[in-house]
């Protein structure tokens, strides 16, 4: 930021492209707002703010999202003493220990490459070199593979949807299938239910508002957003009890990001639990019940959002515990 | 003894220079899947050189061109058109097997006898050729096999010690970084295809110029890709290949030597076989290959 | 969606002619009218029912190695190795063809005779995915190796247990007529291993589009990283994708003894695995591309051999009409994503127009 500052004092012209909107207003003198590949808005910074930035971008001012109160009791999801090793033999998680209430939100702060990653991954059956115990609504499943924890109920949104969770050169309803092959629902003797994924496909597509010409139509096509989309709405069907978000808006537009945070908090209300991985702490403090910082693969600290202020989040994240600034 | 590591040390001629060229090709990006057409190209440029002309020189240089000529359709369909590069270089193989056939029957009709040429001699390197053992074995050898034991240690030091080396290894690593440097990853992936594929002839024309005197279609047999093999299996150093083409070697004058003495009891069809053996538990057994990270990967800007 | 079909055909139809028209001037060299040539080479093929058939008999054994490359490149896997599949399907077919002799009923002989060939080209296969899976040996390599072992292998049988009674020739005995595949139309070689290819076909289509098998392989061929993700074992997959291509390449050895030669030579039909590549390349990996493929593959091959008896144009020329076509075809797929891209880009300055 300071380097681009410094470079434009310097005088030379600089062309800032992001869809940070603080990040905008910090360093631009002018800026002109894009939407649909055409120019929505030429402005100064001077007269506008976020909010005006943020109209422009999305059309429509983004009413903030209220959180209802929790109504369901009892634990889905209980890790005791988590242990992972990456392949080169490092903690990747260092003893970690956490539980996600039905119908929870928990969200996880962190610099990302602080196992974040490995978290999602582990509880979704992608890592084997682990020690400790998970338990998934009493039932065991730290040694579950890919497939048992599919059917055991929980969706993954990676952060990387286009290499991890699609495949970009099938149709839309081909990766509706993607992680549902081996469930017998979806195939009568390895003979896909071509009916049943069609209905499937045009529900999603339907419920989601997902833009594009057909459920035939290439994943390639869709925009990011609508990509995003289809992934939602896949895991969100296979995650009957846990379902983990991890970055889910990263590169998304407004609106996009909107639709994505909606949709999270309605599957909370129907008592899920929700594992809500995110570098955006703005993101951690509009969707989650509870936040957890993660911090050089261990769980610093588990708090109550209203108990929680960004300051000491930050200072978390950074790795400095309470303790250590008042020794300081 | 003697006998069998000095052709050891023949039959490993074309292979080493054959691999070689595969690894810089490969170092760059380009995996030169008509290595096989390559060889057969470059036995039947060579016979026919030396056969029209009776200069060993023209044999070569004739093998040279047409295997430049091979490289750049290659080149030119894998580098700048981003075709699948297995798809193309097997497409390239069935073609010139055809085009060698077809033009051998131009030029030459149907002859009633083979036609056959007097094979490259080997040259004793003056002095040398007299330590006992090592001289036979190592300094009296045909000037191909000279030339390809030297172009492989100078394709370490050019690969390894020289900037041209870093930058065909980082358009092969890191296509966009050699991008951003300002020079042409395209221009520099096809440079180097020619240059392999005028390399990959040559060791072609080793089977009909120097080993055998004679040309027929089928004189490659394969030898095209264990050249292709050896250049994994020596993992992607042309140090490491000269060791599996001396293995290679070896067998082959092994087998070339139970076949004619035929003391032991074995099957011919295994010593056929045993390169493609040997080729397939080397290649389980070899572990943390330095595979180049955009080998077989076309270069797209922008990406 | 209907445009890229359509050029897809246009485009390879096209090819096949650039390739012919090609190949056609080569034959200036020996002096001979390629108009003359071509139009002998084309009546050839109707001279008689016995040539036209020929064209369907050549085409059954590349339907299967054609079959047997685009099951595994659908898996973005490489099977180079049709070649020696056939090779062990020939041979197993063969000895189990000469074990039931004429004792045993054709019914149920010729069944078990289609599973072994299948069974044994697809181990032979599965070999090289297993290699894959477990040491991630490079699968192009191995199964392009397997091919010398294997046809190192049946040479050793042909000279050995499996030779002639006459111990003369490096061949075996005939096997027993009733093992002989029922020839479709009378006076001409055809027989059901056509119909047989035709319908392996279609079943091919239809594992690799219509069933969850068919879709795993083709999620792991084109993002395996998400195929992990999805609980899809690539290993597993590569394993499956290779043993389906290697008994594909397999029934090639069935259709051939069993239906056309009868008995097995040293090195027999040499190049199918090749043409095989090339036809799967033809028809965009597509099964029942491969079908039309084979058919002009075949034809090329009845033409050209007759050619040569007849007009003192080299066989070669098959080989040569092969490669170039293959050659004009690999181009045809970067014109034509061209033309799509430029189509896309049209379609969407429209829609923003409007």
């Amino acid at each position: 930021m300071e380097f681009v500052k410094e470079f434009r004092n310097k005088g030379y012209a600089v062309v800032f492209i992001s869809h940070k909107l603080q990040e905008v207003m910090h360093i631009a003198d002018r800026i002109i707002v894009m939407r649909n590949g055409q120019i929505s808005g030429i402005l100064k910074k001077e007269d506008t703010n976020e909010k005006e930035l943020s109209r422009l971008m999305i059309g429509k001012e983004i009413a903030p999202i209220e959180m209802t109160a929790r109504k369901y009791k009892g634990t889905m999801l209980e890790v005791k003493d988590l242990t992972v090793f990456s392949k080169q033999g490092h903690k990747a998680l260092n003893s970690i220990s956490f539980n996600i209430e039905k119908g929870e939100i928990l969200g996880i702060a962190g610099v990302s490459g602080n196992g974040q990653q490995e978290l999602g991954e582990t509880l979704s059956g992608l890592h084997e070199q682990i020690n400790g115990k998970i338990l998934l609504d009493d039932i065991q499943i730290e040694s579950f593979t890919v497939r048992e924890c599919i059917e055991s109920g929980i969706g993954y949104v990676h952060a990387d949807r286009h290499t991890a969770g699609l495949v970009l050169d099938m149709s839309l309803r081909e990766n509706l299938l993607l992680k549902n092959s081996y469930n017998k629902n979806w195939s009568r003797k390895t003979v896909i239910d071509n009916n049943k994924l069609d209905t499937y496909s045009r529900e999603i597509v339907e419920n989601y508002s997902v833009k594009t010409s057909g459920i035939d139509s290439p994943m390639k096509g869709l925009s990011g957003g609508n990509q995003q989309k289809v992934v939602l709405g896949r895991e969100v069907s296979i995650g009957e009890k846990l379902v983990i978000f991890d970055q889910p808006t990263r590169g998304l537009d407004l609106g996009a990001i909107e639709y994505v945070h909606r949709t999270i908090l309605a599957e909370r209300d129907k008592g899920k639990s929700i594992l809500l991985i995110s570098t955006e702490l703005s993101e951690i403090f509009a969707l989650s019940d509870r936040i957890a910082v993660l911090y050089n693969g261990r769980i610093l600290k588990i708090m109550e959002k209203k108990d929680a202020t960004t300051e000491e989040i930050g200072m978390l994240m950074a790795g400095i515990t309470k303790e250590q600034t008042n020794e300081a | 003894m003697i006998n069998i590591l000095s052709r050891a040390i023949l039959m490993s001629t074309p292979l080493l220079l054959g691999a070689t060229a595969e690894v810089f090709a490969e170092k760059a990006g380009i995996m030169i899947i008509a290595i096989e057409g390559l060889f057969l190209l470059g036995a039947w440029g060579g016979f026919v050189g030396v056969y029209l002309t009776n200069s060993y020189a023209t044999g070569f240089l004739l093998a040279a061109a047409l295997g430049a000529i091979a490289a750049m359709v290659y080149g030119y369909i894998t580098i700048y058109l981003k075709q699948h590069q297995i798809v193309t270089g097997t497409a390239l193989n069935i073609l010139i097997a055809g085009l060698v056939a077809f033009f051998h029957r131009v030029i030459f009709g149907i002859p009633l006898l083979p036609l056959t040429i007097e094979p490259l001699k080997a040259i004793p390197i003056p002095l040398l050729h007299k330590i006992p053992v090592l001289g036979k074995v190592l300094f009296n050898q045909n000037p191909l096999t000279y030339i390809a034991f030297l172009i492989a240690p100078l394709g370490f030091f050019i690969l390894f010690r020289t900037s041209l080396g870093l930058i065909i290894r980082s358009t092969g690593e890191n296509p966009e970084a050699v991008d951003v440097a300002g020079l042409k990853v395209e221009r520099i992936r096809f440079t180097v295809t020619i240059v392999a594929g005028v390399f990959g002839a040559i060791a072609g024309s080793f089977y009909s110029v120097v080993y055998l005197g004679m040309f027929t279609n089928t004189i490659i047999g394969g030898r095209g890709w264990i050249a292709f093999a050896i250049c994994f299996l020596g993992n992607w150093n042309p140090l490491g290949a000269m060791v599996g083409a001396l293995v290679f070697g070896i067998a082959e004058a092994v087998a070339i030597y139970m076949q004619s003495s035929g003391q032991i009891q074995l099957p011919n069809e295994l010593f056929i076989a045993l390169p493609y053996i040997l080729t397939i538990i080397l290649t389980l057994t070899r572990k943390n290959f330095n595979v180049p990270s955009k080998l077989g990967i076309p270069y797209l800007k922008g990406n | 969606m209907k445009h890229n079909a359509k050029d897809l055909i246009l485009s390879t139809l096209l090819s096949v002619f650039a390739g012919l028209f090609v190949s056609g001037l080569l034959l200036l060299f020996l002096n001979k009218n390629p108009l003359i040539a071509y139009g002998k080479l084309f009546s050839f093929l109707f001279r008689d029912g016995y040539t036209f058939a020929e064209i369907f008999v050549k085409a059954t054994p590349l339907i299967f190695t054609a079959l047997a490359f685009a099951f595994t490149f659908k898996a973005s896997l490489f099977n180079i190795g049709a070649q020696g599949q056939f090779y062990m399907g020939a041979v197993t077919v063969l000895a189990v063809s000469q074990l039931f002799g004429d004792r045993v009923s054709s019914l149920i002989a010729l069944p078990i005779i289609f599973l072994s060939s299948f069974i044994a080209g697809g181990l032979w296969g599965a070999m090289v995915g297993y290699f894959k899976a477990r040491f991630k040996a490079n699968d192009f390599l191995v199964s392009m190796m397997s091919v010398y072992i294997a046809l190192a292998f049946m040479n050793y049988l042909l000279r050995t247990v499996l030779i002639e009674s006459k111990r003369e020739y490096p061949q075996s005995d005939p096997i027993a007529e009733k093992l002989f595949m029922p020839v479709l139309v009378n006076g001409t070689r055809l027989h059901i291993g056509f119909i047989l290819a035709v319908i392996i076909a279609i079943l091919c289509w239809f594992l690799l589009y219509k069933t969850t098998i068919g879709y795993r392989v083709r999620v792991v061929g084109q993002n395996p990283v998400a195929a992990r993700f999805a609980g899809i074992s690539a290993g597993r997959v590569s394993i499956l994708a290779f043993f389906i291509s290697g008994g594909l390449a397999g029934l090639a050895g069935f259709t051939e003894v069993n239906g056309v030669q009868h008995m097995l030579v040293q090195g027999f039909n040499p190049s199918i695995g090749a043409e095989g590549i090339g036809i799967a390349i033809l028809a965009n990996a597509n099964p029942i591309g491969i079908i039309f493929g084979s058919l002009l593959f075949g034809a090329l091959k009845v033409g050209g051999s007759i050619l040569g008896q007849t007009s003192g144009i080299p066989s070669s020329i098959i080989e040569l009409m092969e490669g170039f076509v293959m050659i004009f075809v690999i181009l045809s797929y970067y014109f034509r994503r061209k033309i799509e891209l430029r189509r896309n880009i049209h379609s969407l300055m429209n829609r923003k127009s409007l």
